[in-house]
């Protein structure tokens, strides 16, 4: 009897702590709670493929800036418009790629860093960017990963306005992970902001370095819808800080690439020729080494004006009638009396 | 025999009073057992960080974000956080990375989870030090990269989220 006793004591007290351990808080690894590999795989590479977009966007957009100041130091440098449009346009899609360009002047295949002995290009191709998120994909999420540029083409329209550039890419994506692939085609079109980048028509024609900037962005450009309008005090500071006003009769900044000083009825801006010039010409850019603007023609009649406030011995600015009207200053125009 | 049926559902009883006794002295505080998959909460940390950008976010909620936004150090309010994180680890602002950090994912982490933030194989933010020893740590990655000031394009880098009891 007390063997039985204690026989089945023993057992309950080893059925107790089976329960006990059964019921423990222990983590347990269920079927719930294993990870599916292969949808995790797929769901991974799906959201990188849907963020290629956004990649090639900024790639494009940071690409394209670093290329206009390439070809902006190049113009510098070698002091030579490109021939035409379609030659810049060329010549962008090309230093966009690869960092290179067609020397003008022996019609070789040069890098754009050796031609101005700076580092601008290298590195930051839209080549060297796609490199990099074909070897980041490979590396960190075992994706194999193409991206072909198909077009680049850079413009200026009514979208872009005065102070943008556009720049449209076509492309095509495609993303292999083993065990599912993605192929895409897209075009994209980034606007990139000129401010801060450099003038090259102004630079060559004036034969020293200038700066384009924008600071009185919100007078110059929208002074109609904030109410402002034009006065001599706003011109002194246009002049002082050698902003850019937009212009219809004026050119581009994609057309200064180029030399051509005709109208971009969308697009065009203009600035004051802020050193003291020796041509008796209006003292916009594109007037004063175009030598023809309304009222300022040598081979007619003259029509400048000295600007009161402004014009003094040490500079000695000019306006024509059309321009005096521009900015406000018809009333401070003292005629200037020049014999041809 | 009827003795030891007595015998033994004696001892079962006792044997259950002892065990709950314990069991309530012991265990007692524990925290809830978490009913989340720790799978699941590395994944959504992951697609909260890089798939949130800094407009979307109500900065009466994050007071460190209107901070951040006054002072300048936000300038591009259409990074996602994740690219905020990786903008300020790549200028060199680590610390803010971490604050950043920490102010976005302390209310979306569950307190019995640790987690740690890193990009580049760099620690930015770490609950804790206790990874090592932990049962099961979970792993998610993303790429992210970006663009300041339109002249200077960082990336591609790999930001990835711990995650660990």
């Amino acid at each position: 009897m007390k063997k039985k006793g204690i026989f089945f004591t023993l057992v309950s007290i080893l059925l107790v702590i089976i329960l006990f351990i059964s019921f423990s808080s222990k983590e347990y690894i269920t079927q719930i709670d294993r990870v599916s590999a292969i949808k995790d795989r797929v769901i991974k590479a799906d959201n990188f493929f849907g963020n290629l977009d956004n990649y090639l966007e900024r790639a494009a957009r940071f690409s394209s800036y670093v290329t206009l100041r390439a070809l902006t130091e190049y113009v510098k440098y070698h002091s030579v418009f490109f021939p035409s449009p379609q030659d810049f346009r060329a010549a962008f899609k090309m230093a966009m790629l690869t960092g290179q360009i067609i020397n003008v002047s022996n019609l070789e295949v040069v890098y754009l860093d050796d031609e101005y002995g700076k580092s601008i290009m290298q590195g930051n191709t839209l080549t060297d960017k796609i490199e990099d998120i074909k070897d980041a994909s490979n590396r960190i999420l075992f994706l194999e990963t193409d991206i072909q540029t198909d077009n680049i083409s850079i413009y200026q329209d009514n979208e872009t306005g005065h102070w943008h550039v556009g720049v449209y890419i076509n492309a095509s994506f495609s993303v292999n992970s083993s065990i599912a692939s993605w192929e895409k085609n897209t075009n994209t079109s980034v606007e990139l902001d000129i401010s801060g980048l450099e003038n090259p028509y102004y630079y060559v024609m004036s034969k020293n370095q200038s700066f384009y900037k924008n600071e009185f962005e919100n007078i110059t450009t929208d002074f109609l819808t904030l109410g402002y309008s034009w006065n001599i005090s706003y011109l002194q500071k246009h002049i002082w800080y050698r902003t850019y006003k937009p212009e219809e009769k004026a050119p581009n900044f994609l057309m200064r690439f180029i030399n051509d000083t005709g109208n971009s009825t969308c697009c065009g801006i203009e600035s004051i020729i802020y050193f003291n010039g020796s041509k008796n010409m209006t003292y916009i850019d594109y007037c004063y080494w175009n030598e023809t603007c309304p009222g300022s023609d040598p081979d007619e009649d003259f029509s400048l004006y000295n600007i009161t406030g402004i014009t003094n011995d040490t500079y000695h600015f000019k306006l024509e009638p059309y321009h005096m009207a521009q900015y406000n200053v018809t009333d401070y125009g003292t005629w200037l009396n020049i014999t041809p | 025999m009827k003795k030891g049926y007595v015998f033994s559902i004696d001892a079962f009883i006792a044997t259950m009073v002892i065990v709950a006794g314990i069991y309530i002295i012991f265990f007692a505080t524990s925290a809830e057992k978490p009913k989340t998959n720790l799978f699941l909460i590395s994944e959504d940390t992951l697609d909260f960080l890089a798939g949130t950008k800094i407009y979307e976010l109500n900065d009466e909620f994050y007071p460190l974000l209107k901070k951040l936004k006054n002072e300048m150090n936000i300038t591009d309010f259409s990074n996602t956080l994740m690219e905020q994180i990786g903008e300020f680890y790549v200028i060199g602002k680590i610390e803010l990375a971490s604050n950043f950090t920490r102010n976005m994912t302390q209310n979306i982490i569950p307190m019995q989870f640790n987690y740690q933030i890193l990009v580049n194989n760099t620690n930015i933010y770490n609950t804790s030090s206790t990874q090592e020893s932990s049962v099961t740590l979970i792993s998610s990655k993303t790429i992210i990269f970006g663009l300041i000031n339109k002249s200077y394009m960082w990336g591609p880098l790999d930001a990835e989220v711990r995650i660990w009891q």
